[in-house]
């Protein structure tokens, strides 16, 4: 019974670090580099809609995407200075610019809100249903749910519209697009614009279950990023697969082994798939180039 | 595009430079305005001590260093008063051997380096006796290198630091329970008062977390009982119920978690939300307002160990006395940390007396090391050989609505 609450823990928690996995995958594939300013989205994400409805007494409905714009307009900013500079640039240096935009944000938060944690109010309920000696919150359920959803939503708009469409071409192929007639350049603007408000949307559902400080984005970040490697960096479904076995795998790890080494477990899991599997679990690739 | 591209860079700079520049001057400004405070309460001292000096023969002089500004001021201020009240009290019963006790006041801005210009003054210019101070372990640290070569005694109220009272350290001494006696109190109450033998504990993973783990297992395991299970989680986690559900299988009735008041307010929350029905316990860390506004209801009935606790019925004699003594002084209720550095200023006064009127420096640290079964403030004090001070300590109840309740 104990193993398979764990189990229904693991998926809520799996499904957000999934939602932070996309943001990786979606700006990996279109601009070939990790951003590691990702985590840091999602705190932006938190911090705005705690800020927009506890401060600014914003009702939740219309604070959560106020919240989702400020994060998209910050990302936006982000893939303005740190991104399109560089575009050019080795893989090396720009990787760097990402882990610069991740400190600088991070202390800008911290210079913000202080060291101290927050608490935001729940929005769905976070009083426990039981079923059959099982708890459910329903909150942690709604996750789930928002994570699987966002991923279907995702995978629609990528197929089905046109903006979507050359997002993917830009994405395979920049030359090709190009030649295509695409704005390869907006293309691009509005994939890591997309990605933001996919990680802002992470930091938002993490918000009212769980406190958070200005060190959320490290804390997360590092977990999404685990979580897209696993799933591999070049398919957008992987990413959820991705967290969710790492959020199972970190709560089985308190459960039959020892919870000392469950904040190691991220790490475990990116050594793994880097020797075993360089693509990722659910990668159709062979190998992975490189970047 | 170089040029574009070091623009942009420039551009960020900048940014961060005016962005840095506005807290810096913001920080100044306080200090400023927190040294005219302290220079204005510097001639308050000074004119009592005028007074006072014409009456008797001589004056000591004892230096003070607090965190006057800074995030900690709050507590630097509450110190300040607990010792201006006590070196009042002593002056006005005859002060020490006939002579009467003077205060210097110093601003450390919690900050190492300036607490180490603050003693040196205090040492070199002023040429005091012996010190009281300082807040944080990092100041107090900072601070000993310099009494430890002009042999000046200097007793911390507050400072919790195990290595402060390393035995290699010769002149100095704390009034602050240390990590060890905190979780020995609480475990001790969770076996012996409560009766509970199904006891898990939880720390976070670090020097701290670990260090009042192992206290509270070894004090289990001196009572023959086996704690039901002992989980670790990252300081920074945000999720703990992995552990919780393992722990709620067990069946607990008490959970022992050695951890800062921000992530035993993710573990109350979690409790509440798997619903479990157990005792939540911890040291002096969780006393912080902060534990209930994160995580309300949810905190409710938590026991966490203190030295001291502002209730006239349920104190003892010396302490209904303080709180007394305190509340005409100033109107105010006094804390934890203005009780411990009046304690301080009492203590180092037996060192005083001890010592004479030559006033060896060796003669007061054995003055002030020879302290036995002394009621005060903070309960009954018996000084060590390596300065730390054992004593009683309370157990305190978060209680409906916000307050603390004292349990024992």
């Amino acid at each position: 019974m104990q193993l398979i609450q764990q189990l229904i823990q693991g998926v809520s928690l799996g499904s957000i670090y999934g939602l932070v996995a996309l943001g990786y995958v979606l700006i990996y594939q279109a601009w070939g580099v990790l951003n590691f300013a990702q985590g840091e989205v999602c705190a932006i994400g938190a911090f705005s809609m705690l800020e927009l409805h506890s401060e600014l007494g914003l009702p939740v409905w219309l604070a959560m995407p106020v919240a989702m714009i400020v994060s998209m307009a910050v990302g936006y900013l982000i893939e303005l200075l740190s991104f399109r500079p560089l575009e050019n640039a080795k893989g090396t240096s720009r990787l760097i610019a990402t882990i610069g935009v991740s400190i600088c944000v991070r202390n800008l938060l911290r210079v913000i809100f202080g060291a101290d944690s927050f608490a935001f109010p729940s929005i769905f309920g976070d009083k426990p249903i039981e079923i059959g000696g099982l708890i459910v919150v329903p909150q942690n359920l709604w996750n789930t749910a928002f994570g699987f959803g966002l991923v279907i939503l995702l995978n629609l708009f990528l197929r089905h519209t046109r903006v979507g469409k050359s997002m993917r071409a830009t994405a395979q192929d920049k030359e090709a697009a190009r030649l295509m007639g695409i704005n390869v350049r907006r293309s691009l603007t509005n994939t890591f614009v997309m990605a933001s408000a996919i990680g802002a949307i992470g930091g938002m559902l993490l918000a009212p279950v769980y406190l958070f400080n200005s060190n959320l984005g490290s804390v997360i970040g590092t977990k999404g990023y685990a979580s897209a490697v696993l799933g591999g960096l070049d398919y957008a479904s992987g990413a959820m697969v991705g967290g969710i076995i790492l959020g199972i795998a970190e709560c089985l790890a308190v459960a039959l082994g020892s919870s000392a080494y469950q904040s190691v477990i991220a790490y475990i899991v990116l050594f793994l798939v880097l020797i075993l599997k360089q693509s990722g679990i659910m990668s159709r690739k062979k190998g992975v180039e490189k970047v | 595009m170089k040029r574009k591209v070091l623009g942009v860079l420039l551009a960020t700079v900048m940014a961060q430079g005016i962005l840095t520049g506005c807290g810096g001057s913001s920080s100044t400004a306080t200090t400023a305005a927190a040294e005219e405070k302290t220079e204005a309460a510097a001639a308050e001292t000074e004119a009592a001590e005028a007074e006072t000096e014409a009456a008797a023969g001589g004056t000591i002089k004892i230096g003070v260093v607090a965190p006057i500004s800074g995030s900690s001021a709050m507590v630097g201020d509450t110190n300040i008063k607990g010792i201006r009240l006590a070196a009042k009290q002593i002056n006005e019963a005859g002060g020490v051997n006939g002579m009467t006790i003077e205060l210097i006041e110093e601003d450390d801005q919690q900050d190492p380096k300036t607490a180490v210009s603050a003693i040196n003054k205090l040492v070199s210019s002023d040429q005091v006796v012996g010190v009281i101070g300082t807040v944080n372990s990092s100041c107090t640290l900072a601070m000993m290198d310099v009494t430890e070569t002009y042999q000046v005694p200097l007793i911390t109220p507050n400072s919790s630091g195990i290595s402060i009272t390393d035995p290699s350290y010769d002149y100095i001494a704390r009034l602050q329970a240390s990590d060890t006696m905190m979780a020995r109190a609480i475990t001790e109450y969770a076996l012996e008062d409560l009766g509970y033998t199904r006891i898990a504990i939880m720390y976070q993973n670090d020097d701290y977390g670990a260090g009042g783990m192992e206290v509270a297992e070894e004090v289990m395991k001196e009572a023959g009982v086996e704690p039901i299970a002992i989980e670790a989680f990252d300081p920074s986690a945000t999720d703990m119920s992995a552990q919780l559900l393992k722990i709620k299988d067990l069946d607990p009735q008490a959970i022992i978690m050695w951890t800062m008041y921000s992530p035993a307010a993710t573990i109350a929350l979690q409790v509440q939300q798997l619903g479990m029905d157990v005792d939540l316990m911890g040291g002096g860390g969780l006393t912080n307002a902060k534990l209930y506004e994160l995580a309300q209801d949810a905190a409710v009935g938590i026991l966490n160990t203190q030295t001291f606790f502002p209730d006239k019925e349920k104190a003892s004699e010396t302490a209904a006395a303080f709180i007394e003594a305190y509340e005409a002084e100033y109107g105010l209720t006094p804390d934890s940390n203005a009780a411990m550095a009046y304690d301080s200023m009492m203590v180092m006064a037996e060192g005083l007396k001890a010592a004479g009127a030559e006033l060896d420096p060796d003669d007061i640290m054995a003055g002030i090391k020879s302290v036995k079964d002394m009621p005060l403030a903070t309960g009954t004090i018996t000084m060590d050989e390596n300065g730390d001070a054992n004593r009683d300590i309370l157990i305190i109840r978060l209680a409906e609505g916000g307050s603390y309740e004292l349990v024992k």
